[in-house]
């Protein structure tokens, strides 16, 4: 319990941290954010008259006390292009960006770890060796290239789904999730290749191991050693690379979704950068930041759980 | 006899040219008998031993001879019925305490395990069990140990953990491979007197693999000398003590420090 205690503290810490530099980051970046926005009718009186209205005339701790505090209060400010609350663009996007991480990574879970207990079980057999060569090619080919193969084997040729056709969760749930099983393929497969990768080597390290044998002398099959004893063990390095994996998928996912034309956080954040609306990207940097540092404190406990020598 | 091995070779095929690690090696062990295999590293005793408790793999090595545990041939019987006498007749404890346990299971679970693949216990008839023999192993408050992972104790009680382990089914046969070099020198007569008072009392035949000639002395009852892979010498532990036939045999026993001074 005080280990939990102290590894959320510094989790807070680390967010403050991170929503800190973000913030500094914004506001070092030359370019001046009501300059942009007043464009060519800017005049000296116009320009400091929405300098002062914008609060960037105060100081810089000052503007960052004023916005974290809004930030975690709900108020994440206004966006300079769209003039509308940052909160309002963003939460309607944020289940589609979710459901495609978390559908992704369910993915991942449930091909590669039974795939990676096989190859390990099967090692240098002609299972092992095909899965092998395969995991090399799908792990070297990048989400917007097997994305866009995706796209023209099932949506053209199969036609399982229609490309671009994306249908918003506020209409039809069903049709949403069926449309977002294809992009997170493309996420999942090169993320499924490593971990079997990873799996299978970590399985056949544990398999040479002194526990191993004496599992073996007490009389128990193959099976018996795999699933009780070495899997656990097998498993220490997996989920910390699961947790790296669940964070990379969720910042990732801005570039599947240009793919396949999803409208989700990866859209916006795109636009905003260019428009230079620093309130919506610094949000959203700061939301997928903290999404990070949760799946970070989460690994940490589950740990605990997996791993003894740890508590 | 309770266990015959018969001119067993042991030949590895991992790499390019075969490479034979036993020669003809021939045993007899008989019920509640100790016999102690002695031989420096690379002699082919552990070998000969993990043979015997069916732990080498099938696969990368050839093996003739036959090792016969009441009458089955261990080297050539199915899998399953092998499998049958592991850790249920013929059990086996190891050198490294520090890395033969399951670094993540229980003291408890790990102790028990023979009884969950070999018998119908219930949960609970298991639990008196291992309490027992953890008892018997002597080890202080089981109940508490039970419920411990394995880095929580020290190297002389992982060692008893394996021992108990081990003989949680009585079985007919022990084999201990360097059980104690890993301990420091308290603890080794400890463990070897443990042996013995499980020799005794449960009448388990223990084939004890050693480096050290004077734990050999001070346990056993017969031993065989091993070198490259040969029997050297075999016979009773006065035999050869006091009358060594071969020279190996003499330096071995020449090599035991003095305890006097």
């Amino acid at each position: 319990m005080r280990y939990i205690g102290k590894k959320f503290v510094t989790m807070l810490i680390t967010i403050l941290l991170v929503s800190f530099f973000v913030f500094v980051a914004f506001a070092v970046i030359p370019g001046d954010p009501a300059l942009s926005k007043l464009g060519t009718e800017a005049t000296y009186e116009k320009l400091e008259a929405l300098r002062e209205e914008m609060g960037l005339n105060e100081p810089l701790l000052k503007r960052y006390g004023t916005w974290i505090v809004g930030f975690f209060t709900g108020d994440m400010g206004t966006s300079y292009s769209y003039d509308m609350p940052v909160k309002d663009m963003i939460l309607d996007k944020l289940p589609i960006t979710i459901t495609l991480t978390v559908m992704s990574f369910l993915m991942i879970v449930a091909v590669s770890i039974p795939l990676g207990i096989y190859t390990a079980k099967h090692q240098g057999k002609a299972a092992d060796k095909t899965i092998f060569v395969l995991n090399q090619i799908v792990m070297a080919i990048p989400p917007f290239f097997s994305g866009i193969l995706i796209t023209l084997l099932f949506g053209l040729v199969f036609k399982l789904f229609t490309p671009g056709g994306f249908v918003s969760y506020t209409k039809s749930i069903p049709d949403f999730l069926a449309y977002m099983v294809f992009p997170c393929i493309a996420v999942a497969l090169p993320k499924i290749a490593m971990t079997v990768k990873l799996l299978r080597t970590s399985l056949v390290d544990e398999s040479k191991k002194d526990y191993v044998r004496t599992a073996y002398s007490k009389g128990n099959d193959k099976n018996g050693v795999f699933f009780g004893h070495m899997l656990k063990n097998a498993m220490i390095p997996v989920i910390t690379f699961l947790g790296m994996i669940l964070a990379d998928i969720a910042a990732g996912s801005i570039i599947i979704e240009q793919v396949f034309n999803i409208p989700g956080l990866g859209r916006i954040l795109l636009t905003s950068i260019s428009n230079r609306d620093y309130p919506v990207v610094q949000a959203i940097i700061v939301w997928l930041g903290i999404f990070v540092i949760v799946i970070n404190f989460c690994v940490d406990l589950l740990y605990k759980v997996v791993d003894p020598r740890m508590r | 006899m309770l266990l015959e091995v018969k001119d067993l070779n042991i030949e590895f095929h991992d790499h390019l040219t075969p490479e034979t690690v036993v020669y003809d090696f021939n045993l007899s062990l008989k019920e509640g008998e100790i016999v102690g295999i002695v031989g420096e590293s690379g002699s082919g005793k552990t070998m000969s031993a993990l043979a015997i408790a069916g732990l080498l793999n099938r696969k990368d090595m050839k093996k003739s001879g036959e090792i016969l545990f009441d009458g089955k041939d261990l080297l050539t019987c199915k899998r399953s019925e092998l499998r049958s006498y592991q850790g249920n007749d013929i059990s086996m404890i190891f050198q490294e305490p520090m890395t033969s346990l399951n670094p993540v299971k229980k003291i408890g679970a790990q102790v028990e395990e023979s009884l969950k693949i070999h018998t119908n216990l219930t949960k609970e008839e298991r639990y008196q069990k291992a309490i027992s023999i953890l008892n018997d192993v002597e080890i202080k408050d089981p109940e508490s140990v039970y419920h411990k992972y394995p880095h929580q104790l020290s190297g002389g009680m992982r060692q008893r953990v394996m021992i108990a382990s081990a003989m949680i089914l009585e079985p007919k046969i022990l084999i201990a491979d360097e059980p104690t070099t890993a301990l420091d020198v308290t603890i080794q007569a400890q463990i070897i007197k443990l042996l013995k008072k499980l020799n005794k009392q449960k009448k388990t035949s223990i084939l004890f693999i050693s480096h050290d000639l004077s734990l050999v002395r001070t346990l056993c009852h017969r031993a065989i000398v091993m070198k490259q892979g040969y029997i050297l010498e075999e016979g009773n532990i006065e035999e050869i003590f006091e009358h060594p036939k071969e020279a190996y045999t003499k330096q071995l026993i020449e090599a035991i420090p003095a305890l006097e001074l």
